[in-house]
């Protein structure tokens, strides 16, 4: 959606038009929803949560000044939410892994079992490295835009990026060197 | 099987999206019915007031300290107001015998700048507009 459209539409929010709002709801919920599992990663869980996500991002659209993109503040609120529900419930990452699409490796094409084994060393990653990655590689955000999300200076993330991405690479590696 | 070099970066744009349920929006929508439009969230008087008061507080506070240190009532304040008080005398001899101890200087000038600021801060609590 474009910026300006954007900016329109939440105009029209601030008007009391709700219908407005499940615009952009349409327009943002699979890609929050994305980040918000990738970090929860429960999926019954991240649908909860991807209400409260927009839920506060209706309440607070008052409060949002475009000095940075929509979805960029739209994240962040996604971010933040998912990261503070993990710390309430104290639960362990790795004790919630939920296998949801990971589908067998067998009678696939070596593309596709690659991504099945990404998607798993994906869910080792820690939230924070989850999210970088989704931001970055999905979302296609800037790293400026990820610093702004995260709340970590630039260099950082830049850092934790690359960390990630070796990390990601020997869990692979070790996982096709088993089979 | 996948001994080639493994490209991160590339496998890594092609992660599908997880997708939420088909009726995500509608179930939203009917939640934020109930809710009010959103407002610019604005700073409740209580709030502003502390704030006055701790702002009053402060400017007292610098002000007796930093007279305590270089004693601005005695070397500027004091003079004005005698020459004040002097100007006055021509017109109204009698206000000529009238001495005026620092403290009460102090006390009228202190005085003078909580009115002020009262009257700003309860303009702007009553009317919600700045003087």
């Amino acid at each position: 959606m474009k910026a300006q459209g954007e900016k329109e539409l939440i105009q029209q929010v601030l008007q009391g038009d709700t219908s407005a709002f499940a615009l952009l709801v349409d327009a943002h919920k699979d890609r929050v929803f994305n980040l918000v599992f990738r970090v929860i990663r429960q999926r019954a869980w991240a649908e909860e949560l991807c209400q409260d996500v927009f839920i506060k991002v209706y309440q607070q659209l008052a409060q949002f000044k475009h000095k940075a993109r929509f979805s960029t503040w739209l994240f962040r609120i996604a971010y933040n939410t998912a990261i503070s529900a993990l710390r309430k419930h104290q639960l362990s990452v790795h004790s919630i892994n939920e296998s949801h699409s990971y589908v067998e490796e067998d009678n696939q094409g070596e593309k596709e079992a690659l991504i099945s084994l990404l998607e798993k060393a994906i869910a080792q990653l820690s939230t924070e490295e989850a999210a970088l990655i989704t931001l970055c590689y999905t979302e296609e955000k800037t790293i400026e835009e990820i610093a702004q999300i995260t709340g970590l200076s630039k260099a950082n993330v830049k850092v934790k990026l690359h960390r990630v991405r070796v990390k990601l690479k020997m869990i692979i590696e070790r996982s096709t060197n088993k089979n | 099987m996948m001994n080639t070099k493994i490209d991160i970066e590339g496998l890594l744009k092609q992660l599908p999206i997880e997708k939420t349920d088909s009726n995500f929006t509608a179930q939203l929508i009917s939640s934020i019915a109930s809710l009010p439009a959103p407002q610019p969230k604005q700073l409740s008087k209580p709030i502003i007031i502390c704030a006055c008061i701790g702002l009053i507080g402060l400017m007292v506070g610098a002000w007796l300290i930093s007279d305590y240190f270089f004693g601005w009532t005695e070397l500027y304040v004091q003079p004005l107001l005698s020459n004040i008080v002097a100007s006055f005398k021509g017109i109204l001899p009698r206000i000529s015998q009238i001495e005026c101890p620092p403290i009460i200087i102090e006390g009228l000038l202190v005085g003078a700048v909580l009115l002020v600021i009262d009257a700003v801060v309860r303009h702007k609590v009553v009317t919600g507009k700045p003087l």
